[in-house]
């Protein structure tokens, strides 16, 4: 018994990455599609997305870079087709430089899917949405948006006058928006510069997604009522995207927008979670048994 | 597929296979990726940083100015101004002068963030502990476990009477337990969030690059 913990006590950390990329490559290769149940806050955020009624105003702000995107696509994408059903008008804006770049890639996706699935409905720039592109100066943007919106973006991410845009017609203030949606990846988002000025100082109501890593920051503020909804990572977004429902044109039948892609990877995350709970419980026991019984 | 893509997806693959190889050992190959993302990244943002801020708020307001003769374009020289004393950093027997962009930045960013600050953590996440804990019901019962999870932490974070007895001695104790689950849903978070990002990769390398995902 000694030996065993021995040689898992020296074991090469490179045998535990071996194993993790041997669970992630056979999972992603031969996919069981296990159940995904939607938590409480996938349906909060989808309640918060159905308050949004036809015509209203919102932000959605890709505050990320590429390393986020994995986590934050799937909510992005979940977020902008539950808006385009809800006949908002969305406006696009990024507090990153890279958010507006990535964003025009998702909301293309969103937009064939979309148009795809609700024949006779399409999905015009300027009219039904507008992506205003990177602004620099953090939380100042949020204070003078406060004031005239108009001033502080002049363009959008097209170089296209903002006054030519029908979408922004009605759009003048910050108060002219019915919420705000913040994707953040780290610093520079929702919980430094959207929460502490839109949603505190202005009252404009703050919704949004982080990454994994980020959540347990976010979630104070969900308790205290600040935060109408939060999606804390992946896992939520899959539950996100599985109850977004609409009406499949082909079958007339109710599908959503949970894809196998989708699918497929939670299904990874669960098997890899399960892998280092088993290690985490094998180190436990060494190092219980180590402090028990001596080296 | 155009060759474009191909191309690119190739190099993705090769750089994404160079990063993971330090897994095994630092090796050439991740060097030359990891320099790679440096460079580009860089490359990027100074692109980003011209055509998002220098060309819009500074280049077109002076060429204005100059073309028009409109004296209250030339105000921009002052941010500009300030900007460029940032540079002085980097030559010692100036750098003094670099002071003055950060005093006002600071200065601005404390005056803003203070009042920003007491409105988002202090007040509301004060106001939010301040719960009914009578009658206990599952309501209630969250609310008693959010009360004592708070109290007892900042028992713990308090150094002027030794950790002995029960309120100090045992509140401790609990405020121990709190910030463990604290750390242990940190480090739960933490390691989903690190293995979206591999399986993201993973499903490249073998879905658009070997075509092995159906």
């Amino acid at each position: 018994m000694q030996s065993i913990f021995q040689i898992l006590k020296t074991l090469d950390r490179r045998i535990i990455f071996l194993f993790i990329a041997i669970a992630v490559i056979i999972t992603l290769v031969n996919p069981m599609y296990l159940n995904i149940s939607i938590s409480k806050n996938a349906s909060t955020f989808l309640k918060a997305l159905n308050n949004i009624n036809e015509g209203e105003a919102v932000i959605v702000s890709f505050d990320y870079a590429a390393s986020g995107e994995p986590e934050l696509k799937p909510m992005a994408y979940g977020i902008l087709y539950k808006l385009f059903q809800r006949k908002a008008k969305v406006i696009i804006m990024g507090f990153w430089d890279q958010g507006p770049s990535l964003a025009n890639t998702t909301v293309k996706e969103v937009i064939t899917k979309f148009e795809k699935d609700n024949p006779g409905r399409k999905i015009e720039y300027g009219k039904d949405y507008v992506n205003l592109g990177y602004k620099a100066g953090g939380f100042t943007v949020v204070i003078n948006m406060s004031k005239a919106i108009k001033e502080i973006f002049t363009t959008d991410n097209n170089g296209v006058a903002i006054n030519e845009l029908p979408i922004m017609s009605k759009v003048n203030k910050l108060s002219d928006i019915k919420m705000v949606f913040g994707l953040t990846g780290g610093n520079n988002g929702l919980l430094d510069i959207w929460l502490p000025f839109a949603r505190q100082q202005y009252n404009v109501p703050i919704a949004g997604g982080c990454t994994s890593v980020s959540a347990p920051q976010f979630y104070q503020y969900m308790n205290s009522g600040q935060l109408e909804a939060l999606l804390d990572g992946f896992k939520t977004a899959a539950e996100l995207l599985k109850a977004i429902e609409y009406t499949d044109p082909v079958t007339n039948k109710t599908a959503n927008l949970l894809t196998k892609e989708v699918h497929k990877i939670a299904d990874v995350q669960s098997i890899v979670h399960i892998i280092i709970m088993i290690f985490i419980i094998i180190a436990n026991i060494s190092y219980m048994y180590e402090k028990k019984y001596g080296k | 597929m155009d060759m474009s893509q191909i191309i690119g997806t190739n190099i993705a693959a090769i750089l994404t296979l160079g990063i993971y190889s330090f897994l095994y050992k630092d090796n050439f190959l991740y060097k030359i990726a990891e320099y790679m993302f440096v460079g580009t990244s860089a490359g990027y943002m100074l692109s980003v940083t011209y055509n998002n801020i220098i060309y819009p708020n500074v280049y077109i307001p002076l060429k204005h100015g100059i073309t028009t003769g409109d004296v209250s374009e030339f105000i921009v020289l002052i941010p500009t101004l300030m900007g460029l004393l940032m540079l002085t950093m980097l030559i010692p027997s100036l750098s003094v002068l670099s002071r003055i962009p950060i005093s006002y930045v600071v200065g601005f960013g404390a005056g803003a963030a203070a009042m920003a600050s007491i409105q988002t953590d202090i007040i509301p996440q004060i106001n939010a502990t301040i719960m009914p804990v009578l009658p206990l019901t599952y309501a209630t019962f969250n609310n008693l476990v959010i009360v004592i999870g708070v109290v007892c932490s900042l028992i713990y974070f308090f150094f002027s009477t030794e950790h002995k007895g029960i309120i100090f001695g045992g509140g401790s104790k609990i405020g121990i337990l709190f910030l463990m689950i604290t750390f242990g849903a940190q480090f739960g978070t933490t390691v989903m969030g690190r293995v979206q990002l591999l399986i993201n990769r993973c499903y490249f390398l073998l879905g658009d690059w070997l075509h092995l995902i159906q």
